[in-house]
This record gives C-alpha cells, sequence and structure tokens, in this order.
C-alpha cells in the first residue's frame, strides 16, 4: 500500500484530458493576509502552467496549480507543504514564508521549491538547501543597490525598518550595504508594522538631521511613514524596496496624490535590454487571462492606473524553468535527477532575460538587475540617473 | 566544308581564348582556414558544454587575461589544473555567456565584480554591465580533461645513490638529477603551395601582420591563383618563452656539475651546498622543441627538488620578406598565418566568450602534492627574457644558513 502511495507521488499527478498526465504545481502564499502577492504569485505559475507541455520519454507532461494559504504563517505553511507532498505536488512555488522549515519536508520528498519574493539573506543556499530556489531580488542585491544609488547623492539616510519579518530581513540586508558607509546613516529606526501613527519616528528621523528616509517595511509602514512626513511638512525624499510599488501604497495615500510623488523603489527590472516587448507579450497574456490589475487610484488627468505584472512573471518564470529541467531529466520519475538538472537549464524570461540556476548559484535573479522608479502621478518611470534603470524602458500603466 | 570550317575555327577560338578566359578570373582560395586543419583544442572544449551567444553589443568590447597553474608530482606529472580567467567587459549593457570548461569547481576570482556561477562543463556569467565590469574566476578543472591541451610537458627524474627518489622520500648518495621540458604545440597542418596573386598576396599578409599587431583574429584571408594547388603538410607551433627555477632544500645538495642537452654548458663546476638553479629560455617548437638539464653532485639528507616554471607564447617569426619569390612568399604568409591562430589557440587555454577578441594566457607549472591546493600566487621568475638560448645559473648562496632552511621547509 505505501509502495503504491509512493508510485502514486513520484508520479507527481493524475491522468487528465487525454494524452498524458498533469503534474500538480503548488502555489503556497498568502493570499488571505496580503492577496496581491499571493494572487500575483498564483497568477504568474497558473499562466506558464496552462502553456506547458513537456514531452519526455516517460510521456506528455502537463500542468496545474492548486493554491495553499499561508496567512503569512510559518506554521501554516509547514502544514501547507505536508500537503502538497501528499497532494503529489511536482514542484512548490513558494513567496517565502516558512521557508525555513519548509525546505526539509520538501527536501525529504525531493521536491523544489521556488522562492518568488521574499528576498531574505539565508533563504537560499545551494549546499545545504540543494532544493531551494529563488526568483525574485534577493534583500542583499536590493540593499546594496541602493547603497550603491543613495552615497553617492551625499544624503544622510535615515533607516527605517518595520518589525515584521520582511522589515528585520531588509534591516540586516541595510545593516550589512551601509556598514563600510555608516557616515551616510542619519538614524536607524524600528518601528511597529501597522502602526496608526508614526510623527514621532519620523519626527525622530528629522531631528536626526535625515535628508532622507529609506523605509524597509510593508506596504502599509511605507505609507504611514509617507504620511507622517507630508503631513508635517517634511518634503524629505522617501526610498523603498520593491513593497513600495505595492497598489496598497497608493491606495492608502490615495486622498493625497502628491504625497506619492517622488517616491522611489528598488525592484527587479520588468524589462530587459532587448526592450520591453517580451514584457508587453507576457503583460498581455496575463491580462488576457487574468484581467488588468486596478490599481484602485487614478492620475492627474483621470485615467485609471493599473499595476504590472512584474512580480508575477518570476512564478512564471520559475514554473518555465521547471518544466524545462522535467525535459532535460526526461521526467520526473526520478527526482534526484530532476533536481539536479534545475541546476543546468536556463529558459527565456517573461522580461526577455535569461532565467535560471546553476551549481553555484540557486538565485534566479542576479543583483545587477535591481533598478529604480520614481513614481509621479501614481504611476511610476525608471530613474535616469543610474546606469542600469536608464536603459530601461516606461511600462504603460494607463487605461 | 563549312561546317567543318565552323568547327575548326569555333575549335581555334575556344582554344585561344579559354586560357585568358582563366586569366581573367583566376581562381579565388582561402589560405587554410584554422579551424579545419589545427586540431580543435585548446580551447578547452568539452562536448556537453553549450552555451549562450555572446550578444553583438559585446563584439570587440571583451578582453580575456588567463593563468594557468598546473600542479605537477615530483615526476612532472600534471596532478592539477586550475585556471584564473579574468574577462573585462568593456560595454554598458546586460551580460549572460558560458565559458565551456571541464569544471570541479568554480570560485571567484581576485578583482571580480560578479560571482560566477557554474555548470556542468560550463562557467557562467550573467549580470549587468554599467560601462565596465571585471568578472574574474577560479576554475579547478578535471585533469584528465585538460593535461593534454596544456603546451608544455615536464620530466623530472631524480636519483640519489642509484635508486629513483620519490614523494617523501630523504637520501644521501650521489645525486643526478634530469631535467626535461618539451614543447607540445607542435602538429602537422594540411596547406598547399601554388603561384599567387601578388596583390591578393600583399593584402592579405598585410591583414595578418595587423592581426597579430591587434591581438585579434585574422579574417579575410582569401586570394587569387594563377596556378593549381599542390598539397603539402606545414608544421605549425608556438614559441614559448620558459622561465623558472628549480629548488633543492638549502644544504642538502651539492651541485657539481650541469649538463644540458643540446647546448651542452658546464656549470661552473662550483661546489655549492644550498642551490637554485635559474631556467630562462625560448623553445620555438620546430628547432627546438625541447631541453634538458642533468645536474650532478652530491645529496645530505635531499628530498625531491621544487620546480615553477612560467610560460607565455612567444613572437612569432615573420618569415616574409619582399625579395622572396611569389610562392615562397605564399608559404611563409600560410606559416605566419597558421602559427599565429596556434598561438592564439594557446593564449586562450579556456574560450573567451569572444573568440576573435584580445586574450593572454600565463602557465605556471609548480611542483605541488596531488590534491594539495595550488595556490594563485604570484609566478617566480618574473621579468624580461633576455636571451634566446637558455641560460642556467646555479646559484650557490646561502649555504649552511638555517633560517633559509627554515623556510624553506614550511613553504
Amino acid at each position: 500500500m505505501t509502495a503504491l502511495c509512493l508510485l502514486a507521488t513520484a508520479c507527481g499527478g493524475d491522468k487528465s484530458k487525454g494524452e498524458g498526465k498533469t503534474l500538480l504545481i503548488a502555489v503556497n502564499a498568502p493570499f488571505s493576509r496580503t492577496p496581491y502577492v499571493g494572487e500575483t504569485i498564483a497568477d504568474g505559475a497558473g499562466l506558464a502552467a496552462a502553456n506547458a507541455v513537456v514531452k519526455t520519454k516517460e510521456g506528455t507532461y502537463r500542468f496545474r496549480i492548486k493554491r495553499y494559504d499561508t496567512g503569512l504563517s510559518a506554521s501554516t505553511a509547514v502544514t501547507n507543504v505536508r500537503h502538497a507532498v501528499a497532494d503529489g505536488a511536482v514542484a512548490i512555488v513558494d513567496e517565502g514564508t516558512g521557508i525555513n522549515a519548509t525546505w526539509r519536508i520538501a527536501a525529504d520528498a525531493e521536491r523544489p521549491i521556488g522562492i518568488t519574493y521574499q528576498g531574505g539573506i539565508g533563504l537560499v543556499d545551494p549546499v545545504k538547501r540543494p532544493n531551494v530556489f529563488r526568483i525574485a531580488p534577493t534583500d542583499h542585491g536590493t540593499a546594496f543597490r541602493l547603497a550603491e544609488y543613495l552615497i553617492p547623492k551625499g544624503l544622510r539616510i535615515g533607516l527605517v525598518a518595520d518589525d515584521s519579518s520582511y522589515g528585520q530581513e531588509g534591516q540586516k540586508a541595510l545593516r550589512q550595504a551601509f556598514a563600510s558607509n555608516t557616515d551616510s546613516v542619519a538614524i536607524s529606526l524600528t518601528v511597529p508594522a501597522g502602526a496608526p501613527d508614526l510623527a514621532p519616528e519620523v519626527l525622530r528621523a528629522r531631528r536626526a538631521d535625515a535628508t532622507a528616509l529609506l523605509v524597509w517595511a510593508e506596504p502599509t509602514t511605507i505609507a504611514g511613514v509617507i504620511a507622517a512626513a507630508r503631513g508635517s511638512g517634511w518634503s524629505v525624499p522617501v526610498y523603498t524596496p520593491a513593497a513600495g510599488e505595492d497598489p496598497l501604497v497608493r491606495q492608502q495615500l490615495a486622498n493625497h496624490p502628491d504625497w506619492v510623488d517622488g517616491l522611489t523603489f528598488a525592484a527587479g527590472r520588468p524589462t530587459a535590454e532587448v526592450g520591453p516587448a517580451p514584457f508587453l507579450t507576457f503583460q498581455q497574456d496575463y491580462e488576457q487571462r487574468f484581467g488588468v490589475q486596478l490599481v484602485g487610484v487614478k492620475t492627474p488627468d483621470g485615467a485609471q492606473v493599473v499595476q504590472p505584472p512584474d512580480y508575477a512573471m518570476y512564478s512564471y518564470d520559475f514554473v518555465n524553468v521547471l518544466a524545462a529541467a522535467i525535459q532535460r531529466a526526461g521526467g520526473v520519475k526520478d527526482r534526484a535527477k530532476l533536481l539536479a538538472a534545475m541546476n543546468q537549464v536556463s529558459v527565456l524570461g517573461a522580461n526577455g532575460d535569461q532565467r535560471g540556476f546553476n551549481e553555484n548559484n540557486h538565485e534566479g535573479v542576479v543583483d545587477d538587475d535591481v533598478y529604480f522608479a520614481r513614481f509621479e502621478g501614481m504611476t511610476y518611470a525608471p530613474v535616469k540617473d543610474d546606469p542600469l534603470s536608464a536603459t530601461l524602458a516606461v511600462i504603460e500603466q494607463r487605461r | 566544308m563549312t561546317k567543318r570550317l565552323l568547327v575548326t575555327i569555333g575549335a581555334a577560338f575556344v582554344v585561344a581564348v579559354a586560357p585568358q578566359a582563366a586569366a581573367a578570373q583566376p581562381p579565388v582560395v582561402s589560405l587554410p582556414w584554422p579551424p579545419a586543419v589545427l586540431p580543435g583544442t585548446p580551447p578547452l572544449a568539452p562536448s556537453t558544454a553549450g552555451g549562450f551567444p555572446l550578444s553583438p553589443l559585446f563584439i570587440g568590447k571583451l578582453t580575456c587575461r588567463e593563468r594557468v597553474v598546473v600542479g605537477l608530482d615530483d615526476d612532472g606529472t600534471p596532478n592539477a589544473v586550475r585556471v584564473l580567467q579574468t574577462i573585462v567587459v568593456n560595454q554598458l549593457g546586460n551580460y549572460v555567456f558560458a565559458v565551456p570548461a571541464p569544471v570541479r569547481s568554480v570560485l571567484p576570482g581576485p578583482g571580480t565584480e560578479s560571482s560566477p556561477g557554474r555548470r556542468q562543463n560550463q562557467i557562467l556569467w550573467q549580470g549587468f554591465s554599467p560601462g565596465r565590469r571585471v568578472l574574474a574566476a577560479w576554475a579547478d578543472l578535471r585533469p584528465d580533461e585538460s593535461v593534454d591541451a596544456l603546451p608544455l610537458r615536464v620530466r623530472v627524474a631524480t636519483e640519489v645513490a642509484g635508486s629513483p627518489l620519490g614523494p617523501g622520500d630523504k637520501r644521501s648518495g650521489d645525486l643526478q638529477l634530469t631535467l626535461t621540458v618539451e614543447n607540445a604545440t607542435l602538429v602537422t597542418a594540411k596547406s598547399f603551395t601554388a603561384e599567387p596573386h601578388p596583390v591578393d598576396l600583399a593584402v592579405v599578409l598585410g591583414r595578418i601582420r595587423s592581426a597579430i599587431r591587434r591581438d585579434v583574429y585574422a579574417e579575410g584571408l582569401n586570394i587569387r591563383l594563377l596556378s593549381s594547388t599542390t598539397p603539402v603538410k606545414a608544421r605549425v607551433a608556438v614559441p614559448l618563452r620558459v622561465e623558472g627555477t628549480l629548488r633543492f632544500a638549502p644544504g642538502t645538495v651539492q651541485l657539481g656539475t650541469a649538463t644540458f642537452d643540446p647546448d651542452r654548458v658546464q656549470l661552473g663546476g662550483a661546489r655549492v651546498r644550498d642551490g637554485v638553479v635559474r631556467i630562462s629560455s625560448l623553445l620555438d617548437g620546430v628547432q627546438r622543441s625541447r631541453f634538458r638539464i642533468v645536474l650532478r653532485g652530491g645529496a645530505t639528507n635531499a628530498s625531491t627538488p621544487k620546480l615553477e616554471l612560467r610560460v607565455r607564447t612567444g613572437e612569432i617569426p615573420d618569415p616574409v620578406v619582399a625579395s622572396q619569390d611569389p610562392r615562397t612568399r605564399l608559404a611563409g604568409t600560410i606559416a605566419l598565418e597558421l602559427a599565429y591562430a596556434r598561438k592564439r589557440q594557446f593564449d586562450m587555454f579556456l574560450a573567451s566568450p569572444e573568440q576573435v577578441g584580445p586574450s593572454s594566457t600565463t602557465y605556471v607549472y609548480r611542483t605541488a602534492a596531488a590534491g594539495a591546493p595550488v595556490t594563485p600566487g604570484a609566478s617566480s621568475g618574473g621579468g624580461e627574457d633576455h636571451t634566446l638560448g637558455w641560460i642556467v645559473l646555479g646559484l650557490l648562496l646561502v649555504a649552511g644558513v638555517p633560517a633559509a632552511a627554515v623556510m624553506w621547509a614550511h613553504s
């Protein structure tokens, strides 16, 4: 009986719709707590799964996804991964919550996990966690790119992190990035995530003579910091990691659109040197399948603002890398071979970049690929004073 | 009658005109194409490497420098091959490329501004260059797939008291050491001889010389011929400059004589207690493909010596002069072309992402126990080569200096 169960699990899916088998890909993400993140990850994976067909000696494989809600809880994430393995998932696409525990469960079952949102240092280690991969900007890369961008400006930076795991991981990365340039740091603060009023903390930063704020926190905290600064008449420039582009920030500041102007965030670039065509094609496919994601705010001339599916491209790419690895491994029955193949293949990513992993590095987004974009009128555009960002095209965000 | 006359006239016309037509359009041929007539390696090219083509954006914008460190057993057999490859990207933009190599491991090299990736038989680079970016990686190669492509063969035989001295042995008695160093770049390539169109030949020769000056691949080497071709074989080798040292533990040997093949040079006859033999040579690979040194003396509790050789490709001799007849000039031009192509092969032990661009390689052969790290330290025996011959000097210093012995023992 156990052998039969193992065999069913090893086959990793079910037969359906005529030819071949359908492999299950689990999406483990916080659908209930941060729906934008969860839905974006699931939709990106779903789009790739819908299009991928792998023909091997074992037969033809198609894919489907199943959503598992973590609610941003590590223990729920663990339970989800156990269920995903029991359900016969061939791989797990993960937002990142609880990875420190879930990776081992997946490793024991020889299942690859692909993190497509969180960038925390230590989540990915090709030696200690050979089944964990990531396609998302790392906190390390983002922090160093921010330091590289901001320090030459001669700013005295107030580093603000909230006490969420996202904020704390970011604070760790910022400490490393600014370690050899402490003169650039006016103050380093930790604020409570989701606090209704951050005016006292912002005032502390102002009194420390900060001339810029770098806020590594959840979207609500970022919005709170901006509101506190602008509400007190302080026009300090604000910089953030990718959380700054989360629609929630703009939604919370919708009554003061001008407060968003100038907000600059660092994120993985959505377009490559080949131009915006690959991303626009991906965006078109994505929107045809799932519809546009309205931010819920308007531009100064009244156009609806939509959120480009930039984070969706990471889960999309991961599923395509997985499919390429299955192709190379000749199927999914030999799990070890499939895991090894994950290190040997590349695919053309949704943004036109080569996407893949290798034996030394399980990061699918290189640190160089972090770019900077600045908001103006509720939409953002790549900055012009950074060599990489200056090469990137503007993605249309008006409807 | 009329028909026969027409045929006769026609035949006469063909006979008269055909050679002129042939002369008007002599056949155009390419000089022997190096990838077709020379061995494929170096650069190393594992069969399953695959890779990414270099973006045209970077053509002419990359330079490559390599340092190949070869670990040698005491008898000169290579036991490890490690390569430090430094690629400088002089262009703004995204890069993604793979360097094929039989890698066991890949680590970031000194000064690198990005971390190398590793796949089966690949060193992987991906990132964004803000205008200039240094990419350096130490690659540990599988020796069995690398040593055959090395430019130099080394053999060392050390005997004390009439029997071979092995690793870890320490013995006293009469010493005889034979060091043989051989240029292994010589190959035979398919070539041809013919009567070349002199103007074309001059143009092609100019292109080859220009490519040599610019350290790039020579292209556009087509010429018209005024005669049919005759196949010939060409011997092609790369001149190698060899410099280095052979060191005995201080106080363990007294060198009496040193003889050399082919030059039979006497080494002073000095009696020494401690010795370093300095080696400086040019092995052109054709006229002189190897040298051998035989050292004799006395050993006191001696162990096998430590050898370190630094090898670089030398200048390619240009045999073409204007006073030569066209056939001789063609033969010289082909010899120059093939020798330069062969030199570029050894200047690129690992393939540069831009194979037609500038590249240089220094080989360091160093005695090291198998499995021991072949450290990427600075080369010894540096400086410029001053002679075309080879000179061996026994340095007889530091006799009886205990500190030197201690230092050596810990080196």
